[in-house]
C-alpha cells in the first residue's frame, strides 16, 4: 500500500463521515456566546476574581477604620494600602502577561515562539513572587503582630529585642522554603508539563532539516 | 446580531469540516473533541477582525486551529493512547468503505496518533493534498524542510502500516 492510496483513503472517509458533525449556524452562534475555556481565560478569570478579592478587602478596611471599628493609625493603614498597591501590580503584571498577544492567526511555528516566551515569563515570575514577596509578607506580618503586642502608637523598632529578629528571619526562611517548594509543585502541575511540549514542538520546528 | 458575526458565521460554517478534521486528529474523546471545537471557533472569530483576506479562508482556518490545538493548555480528558488498544477506538466504523479499505483507513488514523503534534500537523496537511509551499506557509517553515519532514514521516507512517498490508 502506497502513500497515495492512503491519501485517496483519507479524503473518502472525510468526505463520508465529516457531513454527519456538520453544525448549523445557530449551534455555531450558541458556541460564540460561551466563554473560552481555555487554560489562559482560565487564568484571567481568576486573577479578576482574586483582584476583586483584594478590593473587596481595601473597601472593607478603609470602611472600618472611617467608621472607627478598627482601631488603625494612619500608618498601619497607609502599610495596609501598600500591601494592597504592591499586590494590585502583582496581578497587572500577572495579567499582561496573559494578554500578550498570542498570534494563532500567524503560522505554527511563530505563535509557539509567542506562547512559549508568555509562558516562560508567566513562570518565572510566578516563582520569583511567590519565593520572595510572600515570605517578606509573612515576615512583615509577623513583624507587625510584635508591634500589636507591645500596643505600640507608633512602629518602634527598638520594642523588638534579638529572639524576635530571630524568629522573623526564621519565618521568613521557613515561607521562602516552602514557597519554593509549593511553587515549583504549582508550576509543574499547571504549566511546566505543557511547556515541555510546546518547547519540544518548536525546537521540532527550528531545527535545520537535515538532507 | 451583528452583520460581523452572520459573515463570520457563514464563512467559518462553510469551512467548519476543518475544525473537524483538527478535532479528530488531536483528540481521541467525543468531549475533548467538543471542547477543542468550541475553543477553536472563539479563537477564530477573536481573530476574525484582523483577516484581511490576503490568505485563504481555509489556510487562515489551518492556522489557528492547528495552533489551538497544539498550544492548548488543557489536560485531555482523555489522551489517545495508541499503545495497547485496538485501531478502531480511533475511528468510527464506515459502512460505505470495504472491509479492507475501513482496516487501512483505521490503521492509517493509528499510525498518524503516534506521530508528534507537529508531525500530525503536517501529515493532514498533505493527506489534504496541500502544496509543500501552502504546508510551509502554515507550518512556518522553509519548503525544503517541509520535505524533509515527510519524508521522515512517510518512512515512519510505512514502518508501521506496511507490516499489515504488505
Amino acid at each position: 500500500m502506497n502513500l497515495e492510496e492512503l491519501k485517496s483513503i483519507w479524503q473518502e472517509v472525510t468526505v463520508r463521515e465529516l457531513p454527519g458533525e456538520t453544525l448549523e449556524l445557530r449551534e455555531l452562534r450558541q458556541m460564540l456566546a460561551a466563554k473560552s475555556q481555555g487554560a489562559i481565560g482560565s487564568l484571567k478569570r481568576m486573577i479578576w476574581w482574586e483582584s476583586a478579592m483584594i478590593l473587596l478587602m481595601a473597601g472593607l478596611i478603609l470602611t472600618w477604620f472611617l467608621t472607627g471599628e478598627l482601631a488603625y493609625s494612619w500608618q498601619e493603614l497607609a502599610a495596609v494600602f501598600c500591601f494592597l498597591a504592591v499586590s494590585a501590580r502583582f496581578y497587572w503584571v500577572k495579567y499582561q502577561a496573559l494578554s500578550q498577544p498570542m498570534h494563532l492567526d500567524a503560522d505554527l511555528k511563530t505563535a509557539l515562539q509567542k506562547i512559549v516566551s508568555a509562558l516562560d515569563r508567566y513562570v518565572r515570575f510566578y516563582q520569583l513572587i511567590s519565593v520572595v514577596f510572600v515570605p517578606l509578607c509573612a515576615a512583615g506580618g509577623v513583624l507587625y503582630g510584635f508591634f500589636r503586642q507591645g500596643k505600640a502608637e507608633a512602629l518602634d523598632p527598638q520594642l523588638i529585642g534579638p529572639p524576635e529578629w530571630g524568629l522573623i528571619l526564621l519565618v521568613t526562611v521557613a515561607f521562602s522554603g516552602a514557597m519554593l517548594v509549593f511553587s515549583r509543585w504549582y508550576t509543574q502541575r499547571y504549566y511546566l508539563r505543557r511547556l515541555v511540549v510546546l518547547k519540544a514542538c518548536l525546537r521540532e520546528l527550528e531545527g535545520e532539516p537535515e538532507s | 446580531m451583528k452583520p460581523n458575526e452572520q459573515a463570520f458565521l457563514e464563512q467559518v460554517g462553510g469551512h467548519q469540516a476543518i475544525i473537524h478534521k483538527v478535532c479528530r486528529l488531536y483528540c481521541a474523546g467525543e468531549e475533548d473533541r467538543s471542547d477543542l471545537f468550541q475553543e477553536i471557533l472563539l479563537q477564530l472569530w477573536r481573530a476574525w477582525p484582523r483577516f484581511r483576506g490576503e490568505a485563504k479562508v481555509s489556510t487562515w482556518m489551518y492556522r489557528i486551529a492547528l495552533n489551538t490545538a497544539i498550544s492548548d493548555l488543557r489536560k485531555r480528558k482523555r489522551q489517545p493512547e495508541t499503545e495497547g488498544l485496538p485501531v478502531a477506538a480511533f475511528i468510527p466504523e464506515t459502512e460505505a468503505l470495504t472491509l479492507e479499505e475501513q482496516e487501512k483507513s483505521q490503521f492509517l488514523q493509528a499510525a498518524i496518533q503516534q506521530l508528534s503534534p507537529v508531525e500530525k500537523a503536517i501529515v493532514m496537511l498533505y493527506l489534504e493534498s496541500h502544496s509543500y509551499e501552502e504546508i510551509a506557509a502554515i507550518i512556518g517553515i522553509t519548503r525544503t524542510h517541509v520535505g524533509v519532514k515527510l519524508n521522515r514521516i512517510k518512512a515512519q507512517l510505512k514502518k508501521i502500516i506496511h507490516p499489515h498490508f504488505s
